[in-house]
């Protein structure tokens, strides 16, 4: 199943700007434990080794959507794989990585969401929605990407925001 | 002769709702001829994302709305409605852009989405676009989408025209938001279009839509003008 991509591996953490900067801390893994609430498979989040019952990520519950899990040259048009830093003239791969996952509602993702600390959130929005994707030979030595977005949310205060990136 | 471009492509309703209130401002307050602005909104209609069923009226004054979306926010559209302008030197043209940005913060610099799908309209694309313009006396550009101060540089590399005056809602890698009070609109765009409606300079509307206690406290306007006398054209 495909999902089980996901689990029983470390996604070690590299950049996170904006909103995500205050829940994903660069330089940490990421684990994805397989979880149900009411009745529906999905995954809790442990991060940088977290009780997932315990600090931000205690109410995030992320549910699968899609099926499918491109790689670097299906959703990039490129075989180029990025460095594990994400520094250097990279974007443009990101950006398509990026057109691409948006575009193709078929591609396996985890949707979900994390209360942010009150002091950093923006006026009515306390929780950050994203979504989590993996792209594999995506980073050098054939390494998977791990790529958060946030979702286009009509009530949102902000006319865009950032993302994460990752690896494993 | 004065011509506008008012564009965004994933467009929220305040979105939409800006882009009303730049038509009726430029139409009603500063003279615009109507059939020299072109609107490209979202789909190609006066709908928003997550929002199709327009309401009849304006929230601006609660009556119809009047501008004539000619065509989607996105890339091509902005490339058909540049390529039928026949600007001579003697020609004005003013761009707002609005709806969502984004910036993977490296060399390639910040992007507008646009329509369908948040596909990305690339600044240096954006800039491709505006440098096949012909030579014209003046542009100036507003722009309120996240992460649009990282335009800046590339708009002014970029232009064709003697004149180039640039304002954004926000720094390079910085966000922007909606007005804290009447959500339905984007703060910076507001408070520009606001001021520029009283016939004041450029960099004047630019000053009244920064004065503290205005705008939005984690909005970070930037402007820049090439020559430095671009700031004090009027868009009258």
């Amino acid at each position: 199943m495909a999902t089980d991509a996901w689990t029983n591996r470390d996604w070690h953490i590299v950049r996170a700007d904006q909103d995500f900067s205050h829940a994903f801390t660069a330089e940490t893994t990421l684990n994805f434990i397989p979880a149900t609430r009411n009745g529906v498979q999905g995954y809790t989040i442990s991060h940088a080794g977290s009780d997932c019952a315990k600090g931000l990520f205690k109410h995030t519950f992320l549910q699968p959507a899609g099926s499918r899990i491109p790689d670097l040259s299906e959703s990039a048009g490129t075989d180029e794989q990025l460095p594990p830093s994400f520094t250097g003239n990279y974007d443009t791969v990101l950006k398509q990585i990026a057109d691409y996952v948006t575009a193709n509602d078929d591609v396996l993702r985890l949707v979900g969401d994390v209360e942010l600390p009150a002091g950093v959130q923006t006026p009515d929005e306390p929780k950050l929605e994203f979504h989590v994707y993996q792209i594999t030979n995506a980073v050098s030595n054939n390494l998977t990407l791990l790529y958060l977005q946030p979702p286009l949310k009509a009530t949102s205060a902000a006319n865009g925001n950032g993302t994460v990136l990752g690896y494993s | 002769m004065r011509y506008a471009i008012l564009f965004s492509g994933m467009s929220f309703r305040r979105h939409v709702n800006g882009l009303e209130l730049c038509y009726r401002t430029l139409v009603d307050r500063l003279g615009f001829e109507p059939d020299r602005i072109q609107i490209l909104n979202y789909d190609g209609s006066l709908a928003a994302y997550g929002d199709a069923d327009t309401t009849p009226v304006w929230p601006g004054d609660d009556t119809p709305w009047r501008m004539p979306v000619s065509g989607p926010g996105n890339r091509s559209a902005f490339q058909r409605v540049l390529g039928e302008l026949e600007l001579t030197a003697e020609d004005d043209l003013f761009i707002n852009t609005l709806g969502h940005g984004a910036d993977f913060g490296g060399p390639d610099g910040p992007d507008l989405f646009t329509y369908p799908h948040s596909q990305r309209y690339r600044r240096d694309d954006f800039c491709a676009d505006l440098a096949t313009l012909a030579p014209h006396r003046s542009l100036t550009v507003l722009m309120a989408q996240c992460f649009s101060g990282g335009f800046i540089q590339a708009v002014l590399a970029a232009s064709p025209a003697a004149a180039t005056y640039v304002a954004t809602a926000a720094g390079a890698g910085q966000r922007s938001f909606r007005d804290i009070r009447q959500p339905q609109w984007d703060s910076f765009q507001l408070n520009w279009i606001t001021a520029i409606a009283n016939n004041v300079t450029l960099h004047e509307a630019f000053e009244y839509a920064t004065r503290p206690g205005i705008g939005h406290p984690h909005d970070t306007p930037q402007s820049a003008a090439q020559p430095a006398w671009a700031g004090t054209l009027k868009l009258r």
